[in-house]
């Protein structure tokens, strides 16, 4: 005993000079403590009166320095009053239950991730302004949380992989997307889907004609005047998460403006660059000339611009 | 020193002997203990803690001396500040066993000013190899541990990324 208590002096004393090197060369009785080191000196209590005065953030980069403060960063103690702060709630014992099971920083991460998603659904639902149906929005939701587990679990999975899993993922979620809202099948004559919307009916293929001439940008407002001049025929949104999402799957340049429809009818999404140098949509695929054509729009996609006419007689039932 | 403010005699770990005025020994709730204890404010007070060494416990009984005559007189907390900010300023070791000492001897306000200035050095490091580094910490994780605490908290470093 007095033998440690004197290593303990001997190694204030030399503490600002030692370092791994002196580590390396200790006694193994030195090692066994040195390991927790300074701020272990403070024994558990004080450090958690210390941790305490923390940011969460703080107290979360706490627990990867070294096992033991990971441990006392850990404490109920101190997530408790972390939860109790932010979310000061009479009936908490609620949540008491799960803290007991789980441990009150389970308790506060959920929380968290709770209240996350709930401000990122709102920015979204803001941005959608035409989704009315309450289904639809449920949809989206869905859709979003899959996107936000594809974020986290990029971190974790090796990069190789990861490209299909998260385009399988939001694939995923955007068929989960369409059959939650039951959507009626693309192309089939649907004159009052389940939104009670009366709609002409509408096939891929056929109503498009390639603009070989390069009257592209006259052509293109038209385009844009009958996606969104139907009543609400598409809803739309700048995509925020999409063009983030498809900016890092280098489908798009982040800068460039992207706009995504969602129709009503048949619960495709669709992702369009105004500036016309996109390299293709998410949902098309190329037709037989090489060219990618939306399957609701029609809007075709060339090369380098933006090229499309849509048939007259569609704008009439 | 009046008869109602009899001196008390401490004694350090290492074995020095400090007299200070019983009200300002007092605003240590052990030492205070300590003497209702025995009654008898002429028996030494001996602090056990090996926190409680001569040097550490000059600082502890400045600060205590300081306040009292802060609180005595109704000191601007501006100068107060500026006396406590100016007292937090030492080397680490003497911070950690003043910490210590405080936390022994019961004393509030000086932990929760030393507990303060840790927390505060911790603050300024961002990354966990910062706080390796500022206080000489070993890293007892192996690679795949760091991963596994990643996973089990990924929210954390969500968080961090901001």
């Amino acid at each position: 005993m007095a033998d440690l208590e004197e290593e303990l002096l001997r190694e204030m004393e030399t503490e600002s000079e030692c370092s791994e090197a002196a580590e390396e060369e200790a006694s193994p009785m030195f090692l066994s403590w040195s390991g927790k080191a300074r701020l272990n000196l403070l024994g558990e209590d004080v450090l958690i009166r210390i941790f305490s005065m923390l940011p969460v953030t703080k107290l979360c980069t706490m627990a990867l320095v070294c096992q033991w403060l990971r441990k006392v960063s850990g404490k109920d103690v101190l997530w408790k009053a972390l939860y109790l702060e932010r979310w000061a709630d009479p009936k908490s014992h609620i949540f008491a239950r799960d803290a007991l099971r789980e441990g009150w920083k389970k308790v506060y991460a959920s929380k968290d991730m709770d209240i996350k998603a709930q401000d990122e659904n709102e920015a979204l639902m803001s941005s959608i302004k035409c989704i009315e149906d309450k289904e639809c929005q449920d949809a989206f939701r869905a859709m979003q949380a899959a996107k936000r587990s594809l974020s986290l679990n990029k971190k974790a999975t090796p990069k190789q992989e990861e490209g299909n899993s998260a385009m399988d993922l939001l694939q995923n979620a955007i068929l989960e997307f369409k059959s939650r809202c039951k959507f009626p099948h693309a192309g089939h004559s649907s004159s009052s889907g389940s939104l009670g919307v009366s709609l002409p009916p509408f096939e891929s293929g056929t109503k498009v004609n390639v603009d070989t001439n390069g009257v592209g940008e006259q052509k293109r407002s038209q385009s844009q005047s009958s996606m969104f001049g139907k009543g609400g025929f598409f809803t739309s949104c700048t995509a925020g998460p999409f063009r983030d999402f498809l900016a890092h799957k280098k489908i798009f340049p982040r800068k460039h403006q992207l706009e995504v429809c969602i129709c009503k009818l048949t619960g495709e999404l669709h992702m369009c660059s105004y500036d016309g140098l996109a390299r293709g949509c998410e949902l098309s695929l190329p037709n037989d000339d090489g060219y990618f054509v939306c399957p609701i729009t029609g809007i075709i996609w060339c090369n380098s611009r933006l090229q499309v006419a849509v048939e007259e007689d569609e704008d009439e039932p | 020193m009046s008869e109602a403010d009899p001196e008390i005699t401490l004694e350090t770990y290492d074995k020095h002997q400090i007299k200070i005025p019983k009200s300002i020994a007092t605003r240590s709730a052990i030492i205070n203990m300590m003497i209702e204890d025995t009654g008898d404010v002429n028996e030494v007070v001996p602090l056990a803690d090996k926190s409680c060494t001569l040097n550490i416990m000059n600082r502890v009984i400045e600060y205590l001396k300081k306040h009292a005559e802060f609180d005595n007189t109704g000191a601007d907390d501006e100068v107060i500040n500026e006396f406590d900010k100016e007292f937090q300023e030492q080397s680490d070791e003497i911070i950690f066993q003043t910490i210590l000492a405080a936390n022994f001897l019961d004393i509030k306000n000086l932990l929760e000013l030393m507990c303060k200035k840790v927390a505060d050095e911790i603050k300024k490091c961002k990354t966990p190899d910062d706080i390796r580094d500022r206080f000489n910490i070993r890293k007892d994780y192996t690679p795949e541990e760091v991963e596994e605490v990643k996973r089990a908290h990924p929210w954390i470093y969500d968080k961090n990324a901001k």
